[in-house]
């Protein structure tokens, strides 16, 4: 049992060391002199933290992005919802290939660049916001709407049937009755679509041409630049870049993995 | 009566139509018609990014001051998708209009068609403009689909100090390879006898990147008379015998005179180059852009020169024009093109006009060097320091002209990896990656 447990730390601590250290390198090099190669830094510095913070346009990026993420959600989580609890609840012809929406987005994106970025342009949205937050969220629902789905079906029905019984609607009975009881895995997709959207880069570079509205992905690739490579203004701008999504997924890390456990589960 | 009831109609409506008329075309003509430029400097992206933002947003009111029915807007993409922008946007229909371009690929965008062939506009122009611009290696890449906007090219840079502290004259450099290689061996140094080397002779950089192909493979084979890319049969021929040569100079500088360091094939090529060269590891380091003049100044190496300065001097840092054969140094730049889409290339190719000009390219902070000759009878570019860049960049030859350069260079990357890393045998590989991407392109 003992060298069992040794083992399982031995793995644990390699894995971690594995994961962590790239973490811990762009945290060391965002802190470090420019130039400065060695393990350990000569001394420490925020100059990479301030050189951000006097450029108006990492903020506006910020910005951007808190925009289009919010936006995605907002637009992601009724629309799936709806799928979701169509898919738990009800019985329709066509039903058993609703385990197709798994396979969507699986889809390289791309593929279909070309003809997405044709489309955006004739329905008027290409370089702006509602490009990047409709193509966000047409790429997260399925998912999500899987996730959604799974959540209903783990909350007893019996409640529901009740609640009609009382004579209240389908609509009223899912928004009272199984949305508190399906908040953990709201919560859940809130965080994968925010996770999601945030990092992507492929839409925002392909549907946007207006600096007033990049996104933060765009801001950190820029970094890599013609006349080189600015890294450690690079790591300082991905690890502030990666506070927003660590705060959530910290605070809500076990409905997220509560969620994606209940759709393995199913 | 009713004959001059008439002709009075006729005279009425003929001057109410002519004074309509008279007060349609002005404001027809006075409609502004907006143009795009597209360009890929991102204020978020560093000081000199900035600079050249600065360097827009100055030159843009002035155009439109100049041109007062012209309004230009700007887009953006970054530099190295701003050509993929074109031609994918092109296919989905979205027109654009002044868009930076990259002379690597302006094979690729001729067989795309997304850039306008700007020969007419061109041909309008004075001979003796056409004879200030059309004079470097770059003109012949990036012409007709695009004018270049400065000159990027490369030399090798070396210490002065090192060079007096050794014993050699530092206003001597080497001229051939042989001679480089010399100079290479007496400058590799250890320094504290730890049986490491702390100064190493010549620093280059081999990574997995198109940088190995065009500062180092490429000068060295077009150095031994050979072609990476044989432009009447279309295929890639960097296997030939100048190959061979180009490419066991490169090995036996790393592997047998051991003057480059190992780990110049891997990392990154500024990190390989200008960092590791600020920081005093190299003696000499070959593949120097003209685009690293900048932090040199910054390092205190020169002074007055970044920017150009009358009395500019090159005190502990210096350059000479890369030691190969006349015109086998890469050179390229980045120019400006018109959208095939564009609704207005006339005020397009308007804006280009305005932008090559001495007075606006003459604080263009990207440009390299300048692609206008008239420019280096300034004082500040009469310096011994900017004399070296003038011969280095009129020394400059671009690369093959295939739309699959990108395919050509990661193939010879890879190539000079395996060569240099596993030491594997050199005819054999070059003529294996050689093998294999003809079987994929040639013919294009």
């Amino acid at each position: 049992m003992k060298a069992k447990d040794t083992i399982s730390w031995i793995g644990f601590l390699l894995i971690s060391v594995f994961v962590l250290f790239p973490l811990f390198w762009g945290i060391r090099t965002s802190f470090s002199p420019r130039y400065e190669t060695s393990l350990i830094p000569s001394r420490l510095t925020l100059e990479h933290y301030q050189s951000l913070f006097v450029r108006p346009a990492f903020l506006l990026y910020f910005k951007n992005s808190l925009t289009v993420t919010l936006g995605a959600v907002a637009l992601t989580l009724p629309l799936a919802l709806l799928g979701a609890y169509a898919l738990a609840r009800f019985n329709f012809p066509g039903k058993q290939f609703g385990i197709l929406l798994l396979v969507f987005p699986l889809l390289p994106l791309i593929a279909i660049l070309v003809p997405l970025v044709s489309y955006m342009y004739k329905l008027g949205v290409y370089d702006s916001f509602m490009a990047l937050i409709l193509v966000n969220s047409v790429f997260n629902i399925p998912f999500a709407l899987w996730m959604l789905r799974n959540f209903i079906l783990n909350t007893p029905v019996e409640i529901e049937e009740a609640a009609l019984l009382d004579g209240c609607s389908k609509i009223g009975a899912l928004c009272r009755i199984a949305l508190p009881l399906m908040l953990p895995g709201m919560i859940a997709v809130i965080v994968f679509v925010f996770i999601t959207t945030w990092n992507n880069y492929l839409y925002a570079a392909a549907l946007t041409s207006s600096m007033s509205v990049r996104v933060l992905p765009q801001a950190l690739l820029s970094f890599i630049g013609t006349w080189g490579m600015y890294w450690e203004g690079l790591c300082a701008a991905g690890m502030l870049t990666l506070i927003p999504p660590l705060v959530l997924f910290l605070f809500f890390q076990k409905w997220f993995i509560a969620g994606l456990f209940a759709q393995w589960s199913r | 009566m009713e004959k001059i009831f008439k002709k009075r109609v006729i005279i009425t409506v003929l001057a109410v139509g002519l004074i309509m008329w008279m007060g349609l075309v002005p404001s027809l003509a006075q409609k502004p018609v907006t143009i795009k430029f597209a360009h890929f400097y991102d204020p978020a992206a560093g000081a000199g990014h900035v600079m050249n933002i600065e360097w827009l947003e100055k030159t843009i009111p002035a155009f439109e001051k100049e041109n007062p029915g012209i309004k230009v807007e700007f887009e953006w993409t970054k530099w190295d998708e701003i050509d993929i922008r074109s031609i994918r946007d092109y296919a989905a229909g979205i027109p654009h209009d002044v868009m930076m371009s990259s002379p690597q690929l302006m094979p690729k965008h001729f067989i795309a068609g997304d850039y306008l062939d700007l020969t007419s506009y061109a041909a309008k122009w004075p001979k003796a403009r056409a004879e200030d611009i059309n004079w470097t290696p770059v003109w012949g890449k990036v012409f007709p689909l695009g004018i270049p906007l400065g000159i990027h090219t490369r030399t090798t840079v070396y210490r002065r100090d090192l060079f007096e502290k050794y014993g050699l004259d530092p206003g001597r450099t080497p001229e051939d390879l042989e001679s480089l290689v010399k100079y290479a061996q007496f400058l590799t140094r250890d320094t504290n006898a730890d049986g490491k080397t702390d100064t190493w002779g010549l620093g280059m950089y081999f990574g997995a990147s198109r940088a190995t192909i065009e500062l180092y493979f490429a000068p060295y084979i077009w150095n031994f008379d050979g072609k990476l890319w044989d432009p009447e049969t279309k295929r890639a021929s960097f296997a030939s015998e100048a190959g061979v040569k180009a490419t066991r100079f490169v090995y036996d500088l790393v592997n047998t005179y051991k003057v480059t360091p190992e780990w110049a094939t891997v990392g990154t090529y500024d990190e390989v180059g200008l960092i590791n060269f600020l920081n005093g590891t190299y003696a000499m380091f070959t593949g120097f852009g003209s685009y690293w003049i900048g932090p040199l100044e910054e390092k205190g190496w020169v002074t007055g020169i970044f920017p150009p300065k009358s009395w500019g001097k090159a005190t502990v840092a210096d350059v000479f024009v890369a030691a190969t054969k006349p015109h086998a140094q890469f050179t390229n730049a980045w120019a400006l093109s018109i959208n095939t889409l564009s609704e207005h290339p006339d005020e397009s190719f308007k804006l280009i006009d305005f932008i090559v000009t001495p007075e606006r390219l003459i604080d263009y902070p990207d440009a390299g060097l300048p692609t206008l000759l008239s420019l280096w009878d300034k004082p500040e570019l009469q310096t011994d320091f900017y004399q070296e860049w003038l011969k280095a960049a009129a020394h400059g030859k671009s690369m093959p002209y295939t739309a699959h350069y990108g395919e050509l260079a990661d193939t010879v990357a890879a190539c000079l990896q395996e060569i240099l890393i596993k030491k594997a045998p050199i005819e054999a590989t070059l003529k294996r990656f050689e093998d294999e991407y003809n079987a994929k392109y040639a013919g294009e």
